[in-house]
């Protein structure tokens, strides 16, 4: 089931809302609310007829992607109310919330604060750009500690007492663990080979084949400047391994070493870091970039960096919690090597988080204009969206990069589950956690 | 709490103020006048948009406006940008609102499907 929850949230929300405009519109004649503006108490109806479509997806892909960078915490939690629980996903899902605004805003030209900040960055408007990028970011902030005060700080699991269940490896989720990971060698393979496979040059542009079908010349089709579509799929698994290798070498690793390190200086410290990773994980990511891009300007670098960060962030947190845990277990139950195995499994299933995520931002960000992938620099989210203004007659140009895009995605996603399944078992009541 | 979110929201302000003034390309003049205005129209400009004061003060002063709840007018149209976020802010307010209904529902329906399943 966490592996079917985790699908919506391996897609960048951009294409599954671009499709509600125009699988809707083509088969059912449903038009959502292009440049609309209506406020909600002037025709209900209308207003929501409009609005709930838009919000619907908003706010699934927001919970699958949350619930899928959160699913230890989830855990935790299954035997809270369900009021607890929902407000545990409001908190959780809110700052995806304010980005899937943003990406629904822009795209639907819908004339709200979402798209005012993406032309206000656009325009270089700094007055604009300023208070909106501080509303984003503090209405997150806000959020995020009125849910931690009314849940009595219930997301901050740090472990209180010892817990010899803790060290309990469990043999389930192998079958997924091993099928994810036969995927994710192949991504890694077709990341080195891809170039040599490729038919076509995939920056090539040839007139002649523009917006062909799969045929043997061609045999995923080609795009609009006919391009070949295999090759760029090809060539994209590269593009996202150096991507996803930016993110690692440069975000997730130094950021573990800084967690090990900052958990030797004290328990006081200790926990003032784990809320501050918090707050900052908590912030909006997508505003986040967009006020990066303001300030250094559009490009792929710009979104690898501030995705780094966010992966630096998770990993202080994550090695803070399970250097802790280790230290906690050790005393009790375990010997040394038990409780590393469990830390770094632990930190390893983190860091297959953080690049599903990621993959999934960089793509969103793309398809907002600011993430500096182009036709030369092939990339499956860019292509998608290139296919998207054609969907209905050649969905040929969607599905074949979509599917790339979302299978990486998805098994990066299902590694991370299976690991959570094989060594973090759940608590066996609240007690375990505290604040 | 009250002075840890006080504290956060300094942080998030003082971060919003750098990304956009301090770290950002090039002069707000000549990005909107272009390369080619003359250095009598750039000063005009500047002095309009209030940008000859020092960066110490421009700090404080977008502190007080956030406090005074005036937030200064847009670079290009020049409109009150109060004005422009109270006329937007309930369609924002709208699509989060109900999005994150939509996300506290699903979290409650897979808690409650996965207990059941796993039962």
């Amino acid at each position: 089931m966490e592996v079917v929850s985790a699908i919506p949230g391996s897609i960048p929300d951009f294409i599954a809302l671009a499709l509600l405009i125009i699988l809707p519109s083509y088969f059912w004649n449903y038009a959502p609310p292009i440049h609309g503006s209506d406020p909600i108490f002037r025709d209900l109806w209308t207003n929501l007829r409009l609005f709930v479509p838009i919000s619907l997806v908003v706010g699934i892909f927001a919970w699958a992607i949350a619930g899928a960078a959160r699913a230890p915490q989830t855990e935790h939690h299954r035997r809270a109310g369900a009021l607890r629980v929902f407000a545990l996903g409001m908190l959780a899902a809110f700052p995806f919330v304010l980005g899937g605004d943003i990406i629904a805003e822009r795209l639907f030209d819908i004339q709200g604060l979402g798209s005012l900040f993406t032309y206000s960055v656009a325009d270089r408007d700094a007055p604009t750009a300023q208070f909106l990028l501080f509303a984003f970011l503090s209405a997150a902030v806000l959020v995020r500690y009125a849910m931690m005060y009314g849940t009595r700080r219930a997301l901050s699991p740090v472990l209180r007492s010892d817990g010899q269940e803790h060290v309990v490896v469990r043999a389930r989720s192998g079958k997924l663990l091993v099928t994810a990971g036969v995927v994710l060698g192949v991504f890694v393979v077709l990341g080195i080979a891809g170039p040599y496979l490729a038919p076509h040059d995939p920056a090539q542009l040839d007139r002649a084949a523009s917006y062909a079908k799969p045929s043997w010349s061609h045999l995923f089709g080609a795009n609009k400047f006919g391009q070949d579509t295999l090759s760029r799929v090809l060539y994209g698994f590269r593009s996202e391994l150096r991507f996803g290798a930016v993110v690692t070498f440069a975000g997730f690793l130094p950021g573990a070493l800084t967690g090990a390190i900052l958990t030797r200086i004290g328990g006081g410290f200790w926990r003032a870091a784990i809320s501050l990773c918090d707050t900052l994980l908590g912030l909006a990511i997508l505003p986040l970039i967009l006020g990066l891009v303001f300030a250094w300007g559009p490009g792929l670098d710009t979104v690898a960096y501030a995705l780094a960060g966010l992966a630096f962030v998770a990993a202080v947190r994550i090695t803070l919690i399970e250097t802790r845990r280790g230290d906690v277990t050790d005393g009790v139950s375990g010997p040394l090597r038990q409780s590393m195995r469990v830390a770094g499994t632990s930190v390893l299933a983190e860091l297959t988080s953080v690049l599903a995520t990621a993959f999934v931002l960089a793509g969103t960000a793309d398809l907002l204009g600011v993430g500096g992938f182009g036709l030369g620099n092939p990339h499956w989210a860019s292509d998608v969206g290139g296919g998207l203004q054609v969907v209905t007659e050649r969905p040929h140009l969607v599905i074949f990069p979509g599917a790339a895009l979302l299978l990486t995605v998805l098994a990066l996603r299902s590694v991370g589950i299976a690991l959570d399944h094989r060594l973090i078992p759940p608590a066996k009541n609240e007690n375990d956690l505290v604040a | 709490m009250l002075r840890v979110i006080i504290f956060s929201l300094l942080v998030v302000s003082t971060f919003s103020f750098v990304l956009t003034r301090v770290l950002s390309d090039g002069d707000a003049s000549e990005v909107i006048l272009g390369t080619d205005a003359t250095p009598a129209r750039v000063a005009q400009l500047n002095d309009a948009l209030g940008l000859n004061k020092p960066l110490d003060r421009e700090y404080l002063d977008w502190h007080v406006g956030l406090l005074k709840g005036d937030l200064g007018r847009g670079w290009y149209d020049r409109e009150s940008i109060n004005a422009k976020v109270r006329a937007r802010a309930g369609v924002t307010g709208e699509i989060v609102v109900l999005a994150s209904v939509v996300a506290g529902v699903l979290s409650v329906a897979y808690i409650w499907g996965d207990s059941a399943g796993s039962a």
